[in-house]
């Protein structure tokens, strides 16, 4: 199995969950588009630091790739392949990030709903909200 | 020969990371609960990565003296962990940065100037 074989299918597995936990996602604040663009400019950043601190952690005999499983293209000493991690982590970190507040929004909103109901339940009467529940 | 020199390094960044994110509150500081989910699925996806890549013999560890020689498994040294924990850390702080900074949602840049606009991010 090669290095590449490897991320393709560890990538396969983000690009999956990412679309799962973003489904519904435009329809909040942030549109999807945005989204993705801040999940880009992340990506660029870590792509950078990547380079430059694979190389010296490579140099620094730190670890090791084995020649056989390699692309062989790199930057500086950098595999191009390791770049596969700052793209796998700046894509499905924020969208669990992003799954998990809607989720907490959501249980927010049914709360407060379900106490606003309680409050009209126990009031008189409730004024009528819309034109439509009016007589 | 071993050493402390790439486990300091690590901790020294993450610390600096970890300010970063005191100092602005865009990530354990703006929901710790939340935080700690996406922290420790992060870290259990990129060692289940490292362990793929140990066993297929892709990954070797190197020779260096500057680790401590401590391992949490063949080829798996204790710096690793700390590595992956603190790439997903540095990953969110700046996403944090970039959502407040950089890209912020339309909506409120949108109703204030820059000036009047009050924090953005997660509610304290």
């Amino acid at each position: 199995m090669t290095y590449l074989l490897l991320n393709g299918a560890f990538l396969t597995v983000v690009l999956v969950l990412t679309l799962v936990l973003l489904r519904g996602a435009q329809t909040t604040q942030t549109g999807l588009g945005r989204w993705w663009a801040r999940s880009a400019v992340v990506f660029l950043a870590l792509a950078v630091l990547t380079v430059v601190f694979d190389s010296i952690m490579i140099w620094a005999d730190l670890f090791r790739f084995d020649d056989e499983h390699m692309s062989g293209m790199r930057i500086g000493l950098a595999p191009i392949e390791d770049l596969a991690w700052p793209l796998a982590s700046a894509v499905l970190l924020p969208a669990l990030w992003t799954w998990l507040g809607r989720r907490d929004a959501v249980a927010e909103s049914a709360e407060s709903a379900e106490s606003a109901e309680s409050a009209a339940s126990s009031a008189t009467r409730p004024a009528p909200v819309s034109p439509e529940t009016t007589p | 020969m071993t050493g402390w020199e790439y486990l300091g390094a690590l901790l020294v960044s993450f610390g600096c990371m970890l300010l970063v994110d005191h100092r602005w509150r865009v990530f354990l500081w703006a929901n710790p609960r939340r935080a700690a989910v996406v922290l420790a699925a992060g870290v259990m996806f990129f060692v289940l990565w490292d362990v793929a890549g140990i066993t297929t013999g892709i990954f070797e560890r190197g020779d260096s003296p500057g680790m401590t020689g401590i391992e949490l498994a063949p080829d798996f040294p204790l710096e690793e962990l700390f590595f992956v924990t603190f790439l997903c850390h540095l990953t969110m702080v700046l996403h944090g940065l970039v959502a407040r900074f950089v890209l912020p949602d339309r909506r409120s840049s949108d109703l204030a100037p820059a000036g009047a606009r009050p924090a953005q991010g997660e509610r304290p």
